[in-house]
Parts: C-alpha cells; sequence; structure tokens
C-alpha cells in the first residue's frame, strides 16, 4: 500500500471513531433523558393515580371507624364502662393508620381513648358524618344509639401521615431518578470517551504496525523474487529434471527446464502419469497404480514410495526416475520426483560389463584353449537348433544349457539374454516365436564377433601333460604293442575328465560366491581317464545343472551351516574311476540333501507318479518339476536335470541319487566302458582337493 | 292404685328435680328500681323476638348471651321454644325482611349484670349464682327463680 493510501485508509478511520464517539455519545444522552423522563412521568403518574385514593382511603377509614365504633361501643358507652369500650375498638386500635379513638358519653365525658389528639373539640364541634382535617390527620365522628337513644359519641381520628410519607417518597424517587440518569449519563460519557480514546490510540499503534508490516512485507518478497531467481538459474541448467506431483499426480508448474526439453511442456494441469505416458505408456500405468496405492493408504508410504517405478526409456534415451515425500505434520503434501537420465551411464556400464566379461572370456580361453573352443562349438549348435521351431521342451532345455554354460565360461550378456527369454517362455507358457529366435541368434551373432577378435583362427593341436608323454615312453620302451599305442596315442585326442571337472569346479566356485554361500572345498578324481569330447559333449553340458543345483539349492548359506555344526566351508566333490568294466562319474555335495516330501508333492502337482522312492527319483529328473520356490537365473525351472537324464541316456548310462538329509546328495552316473575312452596307463589317483 | 300414682308422681318430681339440677336456673333479670317485676313467659318471648315489650313504664330492651354457650342456648330452648339453628333462621328472615335485628349480645355475665344494672329498659338473663345486688330478678308467669316451677335453665 502507498503512503497516501495508508493516509487516506488513517483518515477514513478517524473519522469513523469520531463518528462512532459522537453518535454513542449522542445515543446515551438521548436514551438517559427518555429514561429520566419516563420515570418522572411514572412517578407523577402514581402520585396522581394513587394520592387521592390514599386520601380517599384515610378519609374513609375515619368516617366508617367512627359508625362502625359508635355501634359496637354503644352498650360500653350506655353503662360507662371504659374496658367495654375499649375492648369494642377492636381492629381499629390495631391499626397504623387510626391515630387516635375518642369515646364519650352522652355527656361527653370521655369513656375511653385509645391513642392521642391534641384538641378532641375540633372533632367533635363538626357534624356527625363529616370530615374534620386537622394538622396531620383527618377525623370523624358518630353517635351511639341504643334504641333511639344516644348513649354516647365515638370520633375516629386517622392519621394522614402514611399519605404525607408516600408523597416524600414518591418526590424522594424523582429526584433519585434524574440524579441517576445524569450520573449514569456522565459515566457512560467517561466510560465511551474513554475507549474511544483506547481504540484511538489502538488504531495508531495498528496503523503503525501496518506501515511495518508493509515494510517488512517488500523486503521479504524482495528477498523471496531473489531466491526464486537463484532458484529459477539452478532449474534452468541443472541437468537433472526436478518435478513436484500431489499425491493424485497433478504436476506443479515449477520445474527445471530440462524436462520441457526431454519432453515437451506439460498441458495445464495435466498429470504425471499423462505427462510421462505420451512417452512410456508402460511407466505410466505403473506410476498410477503406486500413486493409488499411497493414496489408499492401506501399504506404509515408504513400501509404495519403493514400489514405484524407477526406470523408463523414451525414445533412445533411459531414465531414472526417485521420489521424495514432502510432508508436513506427517501428512503428504506433495511429492518431488526427480528425473535423471541415465543413458550415458547405462552404455558406460554396458561397456564396462562388456570389458570385463572380455577380460573373464581371455582369462578362460588362456587357460582352457580347448574347452572353449568346444564350448564354442556346441554353442554354435545349440543356437543352430533352435533357429527354427521344433520340440518346444527340448528348446527350453537347449536354452537353459546355453544359459548355464555361457556362465560358466564367462559369457553373462548371453546367459543374461536366455535367462531372460526363459522368464518370458515361463510366462507365456508358449514355445518361441520367430522373434524371439531371431533374438537370441542375433545375440550369438553378435556374442560370436566380439568373441572372433579373441579366439582368433583355432588351432587343431592335442594338449598332453609332460608325465603322460614320459609315461607312454617308457612303455614304448618296455615293449608296448603297436595297437595298444596307438590306442593310448588316440585316446590323446580325447579329453581329460579331468578338465571338465575343474571347469565345473570353477563354475561352482564362482556360483557359490555369487550367491553367498562363501568359499568351496573342491575335491576331484579322475583316474587318469579320458572321453571322446565330441561323444561326451551333452552329458557335460549337462552335468552343469547338476553343479547348479547343488550350490543354488544343496549347500546351505554359512549361517544355516554354523547353526547346524557343519564346516563353514561347503565341500563339493567330483570323481570318474573304472570299475569292473563300467564307468562311474560321481558329483557329491554336503549340503541339506533332498527334501523328499517337496518332491512328492511338486510330483503330485505336476501329475507323476510318487508313491516309492523310485518314483521320487525319477520325478526329480522329469521336465518342469523343481523344488525351487523361486526360479532364479541359476536354477529352478525344472529343465536343467531333465536334459541330463536324456543324455545319460543316451550314453546307455544309468543314474542313482543317494541323499541323506543334512548330509547331502551324491549323484552318480554309471556308464558301460567303451573303447578308447581309457587311459590305461596311468594307476588310480587319491582325489586331488583343493580349496578354492 | 293410687299407691301407684303416687309412686309415679313422686317419681316423676324426683326426676325433674334432677333435671332442673343438670343445668343452672337463668333468672331474668333489669335493673334493680325499674319498676318491672313480673313479666310474662309470652312478652319476655315477643321481647326477645324483637317485638317492642313494655315494662315497668319504659321499653325493654332485651340483651341476650353470646351465641353458643348453655346460657343462650337454655333460654332460647325454654323461651323462645327454639333451638340454636332456628333461632338464626329466625333472625336471618327478619334480617332479610328488612324487620329489625336481633338483641344485643353480650359477651359474659359480667357485662350482662353490669349493662342490666345501668342501662335504663335492659332485659337480660343471668345464672342464679352470677346475680349482684344491684340488680332485680324478674319472675316469670309470676315464678320465682326460687320456686321449683320454674324452668328456665341453660343447656
Amino acid at each position: 500500500m502507498t503512503q497516501r493510501g495508508q493516509a487516506n485508509a488513517g483518515a477514513v478511520t478517524s473519522f469513523s471513531i469520531r463518528k462512532l464517539r459522537t453518535l454513542i455519545l449522542i445515543a446515551l444522552v438521548t436514551g438517559v433523558a427518555v429514561f429520566t423522563g419516563v420515570m418522572f412521568t411514572l412517578v407523577q403518574s402514581l402520585s396522581e393515580r394513587f394520592g387521592p385514593q390514599v386520601v380517599a382511603d384515610l378519609e374513609w377509614r375515619a368516617m366508617r371507624g367512627a359508625q362502625e365504633l359508635a355501634r359496637t361501643a354503644d352498650v360500653g358507652l350506655a353503662v360507662s364502662d371504659t374496658a367495654m369500650v375499649k375492648e369494642s375498638f377492636g381492629a381499629y386500635a390495631q391499626s397504623a393508620d387510626v391515630q387516635a379513638i375518642i369515646a364519650v358519653d352522652a355527656k361527653s365525658e370521655v369513656i375511653a381513648r385509645h391513642g392521642q389528639l391534641a384538641a378532641i373539640e375540633p372533632v367533635f364541634a363538626a357534624p356527625p358524618a363529616t370530615l374534620v382535617r386537622g394538622p396531620g390527620y383527618v377525623a370523624s365522628w358518630a353517635p351511639a344509639t341504643i334504641e333511639g337513644n344516644q348513649v354516647g359519641k365515638v370520633a375516629v381520628v386517622v392519621s394522614t401521615r402514611r399519605m404525607s410519607d408516600a408523597e416524600a417518597l414518591l418526590s424522594r424517587v424523582s429526584r433519585t431518578t434524574l440524579i441517576a440518569g445524569l450520573a449514569g449519563a456522565l459515566l457512560g460519557a467517561l466510560v465511551i470517551l474513554f475507549f474511544t480514546r483506547q481504540v484511538s490510540v489502538r488504531d495508531s499503534q495498528l496503523k503503525d504496525y501496518a506501515a511495518t508490516l508493509e515494510q517488512k512485507v517488500e523486503a521479504r518478497t524482495r528477498e523471496l523474487d531473489e531466491r526464486n531467481r537463484g532458484m529459477r538459474l539452478v532449474l534452468d541448467n541443472v541437468d537433472q529434471g526436478f518435478l513436484t506431483i500431489d499425491p493424485h499426480g497433478a504436476l506443479a508448474s515449477e520445474r527445471s527446464s530440462i524436462v520441457d526439453r526431454w519432453f515437451g511442456a506439460p498441458e495445464p494441469g495435466e498429470r504425471l502419469t499423462g505427462y510421462i505416458g505420451r512417452h512410456a505408456p508402460e511407466f505410466a500405468t505403473w506410476l498410477e497404480l503406486g500413486l493409488e496405492s499411497l493414496r489408499d493408504g492401506f501399504l506404509p508410504p515408504e513400501l509404495c514410495f519403493a514400489q514405484l517405478p524407477t526406470r523408463f526409456t523414451a525414445g533412445a534415451s533411459t531414465y531414472n526416475v526417485a521420489y521424495s515425500p514432502i510432508q508436513r505434520d506427517d501428512e503428504l503434501q506433495r511429492i518431488l520426483v526427480i528425473v535423471s537420465d541415465v543413458t550415458e551411464h547405462i552404455t558406460r556400464e554396458r561397456a564396462e560389463r562388456e570389458q570385463r566379461e572380455i577380460v573373464a572370456l581371455f582369462q578362460r580361453i588362456t587357460a582352457d584353449r580347448a574347452g572353449f573352443d568346444e564350448f564354442i562349438d556346441e554353442a554354435n549348435d545349440l543356437v543352430a537348433s533352435i533357429a527354427t521351431p521344433g520340440d518346444p521342451v527340448v528348446e527350453r532345455r537347449t536354452i537353459h544349457t546355453l544359459k548355464g554354460n555361457c556362465g560358466i565360461y564367462g559369457l553373462d550378456s548371453y546367459a543374461a539374454e536366455c535367462h531372460h527369454l526363459e522368464t518370458e517362455l515361463a510366462e507365456s507358457s508358449a514355445p518361441l516365436d520367430a522373434a524371439q529366435r531371431a533374438r537370441l541368434a542375433d545375440a550369438w551373432r553378435t556374442t560370436n564377433q566380439r568373441l572372433a577378435k579373441l579366439v582368433g583362427m583355432r588351432r587343431n593341436v592335442v594338449e598332453l601333460d609332460f608325465a603322460d608323454l614320459a609315461r607312454v615312453v617308457d612303455k614304448v620302451r618296455q615293449g608296448l604293442a603297436g595297437h595298444e599305442l596307438a590306442a593310448v596315442l588316440t585316446s590323446w585326442s580325447h579329453e581329460p575328465v579331468a578338465r571338465r571337472f575343474e571347469r565345473l569346479a570353477n563354475h561352482a566356485i564362482n556360483l557359490a560366491r555369487r550367491l553367498g554361500k562363501g568359499d568351496l572345498d573342491i575335491a576331484i578324481t579322475d583316474d587318469g581317464i579320458r572321453l571322446d569330447t565330441a561323444v561326451w559333449a551333452p552329458f557335460w553340458a549337462a552335468m552343469v545343472h547338476v553343479v547348479r543345483n547343488a550350490v543354488d539349492h544343496g549347500i546351505e548359506p554359512p549361517e544355516v551351516r554354523a547353526a547346524t555344526a557343519k564346516p563353514a566351508r561347503p565341500k563339493l566333490s567330483f570323481s570318474a574311476t573304472r570299475a569292473r568294466g563300467r564307468l562311474l562319474i560321481a558329483v557329491a555335495d554336503d549340503g541339506r540333501g533332498i527334501d523328499w516330501e517337496e518332491v512328492r508333492v511338486r510330483a503330485r502337482a505336476v501329475g507323476l507318479p510318487a508313491e516309492s522312492q523310485a518314483d521320487l527319483e525319477r520325478a526329480i529328473f522329469a521336465d518342469g518339476l523343481s523344488t525351487a520356490t523361486v526360479a532364479t537365473d541359476t536354477s529352478g525351472r525344472g529343465v536343467g536335470m531333465s536334459a541330463l537324464r536324456d543324455a545319460v541316456a543316451a550314453r546307455g548310462g544309468t543314474i542313482e541319487v543317494e541323499s541323506t538329509p543334512g548330509r547331502g546328495v551324491t549323484i552318480r552316473y554309471r556308464f558301460p566302458e567303451a573303447d578308447g575312452q581309457i587311459l590305461p596307463l596311468r594307476p588310480p589317483t587319491q582325489p586331488n582337493f583343493r580349496t578354492a | 292404685m293410687k299407691t301407684a300414682i303416687t309412686t309415679v308422681v313422686i317419681a316423676l318430681c324426683v326426676a325433674g328435680s334432677l333435671a332442673h339440677a343438670d343445668g343452672k336456673k337463668l333468672v331474668v333479670v333489669t335493673a334493680k328500681g325499674s319498676g318491672l317485676t313480673n313479666i310474662s313467659r309470652s312478652d319476655l318471648k315477643r321481647c326477645f323476638l324483637g317485638e317492642p315489650v313494655s315494662g315497668g313504664g319504659k321499653t325493654l330492651v332485651p340483651f341476650n348471651a353470646t351465641t353458643a354457650t348453655p346460657e343462650r342456648t337454655g333460654f332460647d330452648k325454654a323461651v323462645l321454644g327454639m333451638s340454636p339453628d332456628a333461632v338464626g333462621r329466625f333472625w336471618v328472615d327478619r334480617k332479610v325482611r328488612g324487620q329489625g335485628g336481633a338483641p344485643r349480645s353480650l359477651p359474659s355475665a359480667a357485662h350482662i349484670a353490669k349493662v342490666a344494672a345501668k342501662f335504663p329498659g335492659a332485659i337480660s338473663y343471668l345464672p342464679e349464682d352470677q346475680l349482684t345486688s344491684d340488680i332485680q330478678p324478674v319472675q316469670v308467669d309470676g315464678v320465682s327463680h326460687t320456686d321449683g316451677r320454674y324452668n328456665i335453665v341453660s343447656q
């Protein structure tokens, strides 16, 4: 407000107060005058109305009293008996208005007297039944007669004091009313003057306060403008999107400029769900659900915030979204939404992950080139096998096997793609469609291109330990037959079982670390056995599932092992032995064992026989059965063991499962011993223990 | 037979004496020297019923005892031949007809004695034991109150 405006307001206020004070004074004086006048008139009216009545009443009493007493006192007067006469005065003698009663006999001698009267002669001098007025009294007398004979006279003198008292009282009331009215008017005027003075003082103070407040408001406004300019500057230049919404998702007008550059300007009153929904409908749907849950208040706000969607993709960009509640008195007022463009970050992370993956792959290739080549060949075959539609069950096993083998060799990106595809198939229960096949093939092609730089040209070589070479040379010198030598040299083209065990062990160790199961104690026994790589490839590919199951489901977390007094380091054993013309391969862990009752329940749930132990053992190798509650990227889909069953069956083998609750599981695979698969030159060895 | 009649007469006399002995004799009185010594029962009745009756050269002025006293009840019954209620109805009727009021009543025997003694022409009645020297007993139909036949008694 301007100073002129304040002055005008002050003048108006002052005028109003003066006017109000004058009006109140006029009203007060008028009221007092009216009150006094009414009271005065009332008193006069009372006086005029009731004064004559009082006088008449007193006169009537005098005349009537004289007549009555003359009749009642006649006998007493006739016999001049004072007592009788006084007795006949009765109630008149008790009246306060009766000043005197005088009874005289026929000789005018006073027989009886009540009260005092200075002189009775004027009273009896008047005619009977007439009024005699004296100073302060009115009197009358009547003759007392018996049978026509006058026996005396009775005079009643009534005091007029009551009348004069009444007149004096009315006069006092009139005076008092007048004085009270004047005093009231004076006091009221003083009170009004006092309070209007106080109001004037308060008004003056208020004007001062108003002026000060205006100055403060202006200063505060300037400060806020400064702040807003500063804040606007920040919002215009920050590379994060700041928006605020109410619990219904309605956008506030203020937001950082980059939001408009990213998504365009929102419509007035537009909600965040609609605004972002233009670019990411699925994100908007989840956000709407989350806000609805927040408004309902059934779940804790923290949980609702945690369930709000945090990432969406718009065009070629990916955005992270964070939410911060703005509360007042524990009530949610608004929500600060912080949008960050994480496209570069994701790209960088992906590049770093791929770099790490390449380093890991390089290490694997360096350590086991032959095995890696074999893995690539097998993976090529598997990917090719699902390029065209086939048995859906087999296809799922293939994808699962691909995922497991890629995990072993550190191809985590492709393993993740397989896992993602498995999840899609599990949710839809549909076979692979053409797009999924193409996606898998494209991903593998990309992977192969990356790997080509690392793998380079294939080398067709045979790797041999010096000890094995020395042993063969020694045997030849001892006269080893040619066909036996040929068998030995042929076996060199086969793969040592120990190498396969080593790969599986490495995978188990990495998996255990990733799952928080701690470090493992690994035991490997191979007896120097070699197996044809191409023939046994499906078996080894499926064996990875046994290892993953053992680590994921069998081996307990460290705290559980500690609670059951088990060794802190879980143990995993691999062994390959020959016995009575058969090849025995076994994998054992010291985990919790198989929960056969759970297997029974799950088997019945999918319609498998579950009566005998044999039924249960068969069930764990059936398609689609897993005792895991949740499928992870490690295991739990129930397809790995069925793949193993088929691979063992293809080699004419059998599977034995030995499970002891709380002690672990041993799975043994028995195969008929085929020619050229065994290196006969090395004696059976003790287990090769190592600690990871 | 004669003996029996005599016995009955004696018994009635005794009973009459006993009856008189129950109530006090009410003596008709006037002022001493008024000249009235005897009055007939009928004049006495007329006088107390508001009719002018003269005696001793003056008009008699009757004074009654207060109503509902044994003296008043006995006098009204013996002289007027009326019960107290009948006496009340009689005077109400007279009042309504504008024929004058009842005789003045005096509150006590002492008042009666005083008025009867001092008021000229006054006539009233008193118990026998309330008689004073300044009042004159009056015979009724020539029967003195000292006579056994005197039958005006209180109730």
